[in-house]
């Protein structure tokens, strides 16, 4: 009995060898010394991706006072954070208007997974108002929430001065490829100019690269 | 004792009689259907104002270019061969390589060379892995290279 057993598994093997063989063959060239196949090379090229405005930069609502001398300026900072600070110290204000109708910039992107992106910015132009196009708020600064060049610290923007030009700062995608920044900015009052009751409008370029 | 011999001895001979008849009838054979062909992978490239490269080595391997983002990583091609001599050293030749260009046309291409292979001998059963690597090459003149697929193709010859 035990003889007759060792047969019969004998046979089974030599069977399941048999199937796999022939398995494999049906996925497989069949090669002759000298014999050449023709393969394939391959790679995808993906230069661009996504990035979309959703929240423009919106000062909000508020007011101004003129200095009677027509020397100071007032500014107004709106943060990353979508807080603004008015100013009301000198002799020309900045005043909030308190409608809570303040927002920074938000820029949703998607690119590659965890990869280092640079944001600059350019072509900024000022404010002007939307009756006459002729009044002017100067729009001073941009500040994102980026880092800036150097630190890598996180909270340190990068961003845009008059006269300063760029500060180039840069953020990493996360592990599904998202970065979400923000962008405040900072305008001023110029001296002599009494501002009407309109709205005003300027715009800025956002560079986003590898 | 004596029947245990004379019983085991029948099985013995069919098993060797088959696995003869696998070998007469079956040529040798690389897999190319189900083994991974090189890749270069996915990626971004900064400037093409240079010569950037991605390298990938049969040990899997890999440099690119300060100036190339990957997103997935290039890897070397692998196939299976099987049923070849046993225990022998395939000669293999790499030739005839094109370069690499967009699929459907037109653009840039890129430059594929420098392919390197793994040592492929053969083991007791005639079986080998081979591994195949490159490099590839951006033009370096200063034109953006297109989003998409690119390939193109190479020629290995086995001499064994």
């Amino acid at each position: 009995m035990k003889s007759i057993s060792k047969k019969r598994l004998a046979g089974l093997g030599a069977m399941a060898l048999g199937a796999a063989m022939i398995a494999h063959s049906a996925y497989a060239a069949q090669i002759n010394s000298g014999d050449t196949v023709n393969i394939t090379v391959q790679t995808t090229v993906n230069n661009s991706f996504s990035v979309a405005v959703t929240e423009h930069l919106d000062f909000g609502t508020f007011g101004t006072i003129k200095d009677p001398a027509d020397t100071d300026t007032a500014q107004g900072v709106l943060g990353t954070d979508d807080s603004f600070t008015e100013d009301t110290g000198g002799d020309a204000k900045v005043v909030d208007a308190n409608l809570g109708d303040h927002n920074a910039a938000v820029i949703t992107v998607a690119a590659f997974a965890s990869t280092r992106l640079f944001v600059s910015y350019a072509n900024v132009t000022d404010l002007v108002d939307d009756t006459t196009g002729a009044i002017t708020l100067d729009l001073v600064e941009l500040a994102d929430n980026l880092d800036a060049p150097g630190t890598g610290t996180g909270g340190v923007a990068g961003g845009w001065t008059t006269g300063g030009g760029n500060s180039t700062g840069y953020a990493s995608t996360d592990i599904n490829g998202d970065l979400v920044f923000n962008i405040g900015g900072t305008f001023e009052t110029q001296a002599a100019v009494t501002y009407t009751s309109d709205e005003y409008a300027g715009s800025f370029e956002v560079t986003l690269s590898y | 004792m004596k029947n245990r011999f004379v019983n085991s001895l029948p099985a013995l001979t069919l098993a060797v009689v088959f696995a003869h008849g696998v070998s007469i009838s079956h040529a040798a054979s690389v897999d190319f259907a189900g083994g991974q062909a090189l890749d270069f992978g996915r990626w971004a490239v900064i400037d093409n104002n240079g010569n950037h490269i991605i390298k990938v080595e049969p040990d899997n391997d890999v440099y690119y270019d300060p100036k190339i983002i990957p997103d997935v990583v290039a890897r070397r091609a692998e196939y299976v061969l099987t049923n070849f001599p046993p225990n022998t050293t395939i000669d293999v030749d790499i030739d005839n390589i094109s370069g690499m260009t967009l699929n459907g046309g037109g653009g840039n291409a890129f430059t594929v060379d420098d392919f390197t292979t793994n040592t492929v001998t053969t083991d007791g059963f005639g079986d080998a892995i081979l591994y195949v690597g490159a490099t590839l090459t951006t033009s370096g003149n200063t034109s953006q290279y297109a989003d998409g697929d690119y390939e193109g193709t190479y020629d290995i010859t086995f001499n064994f």
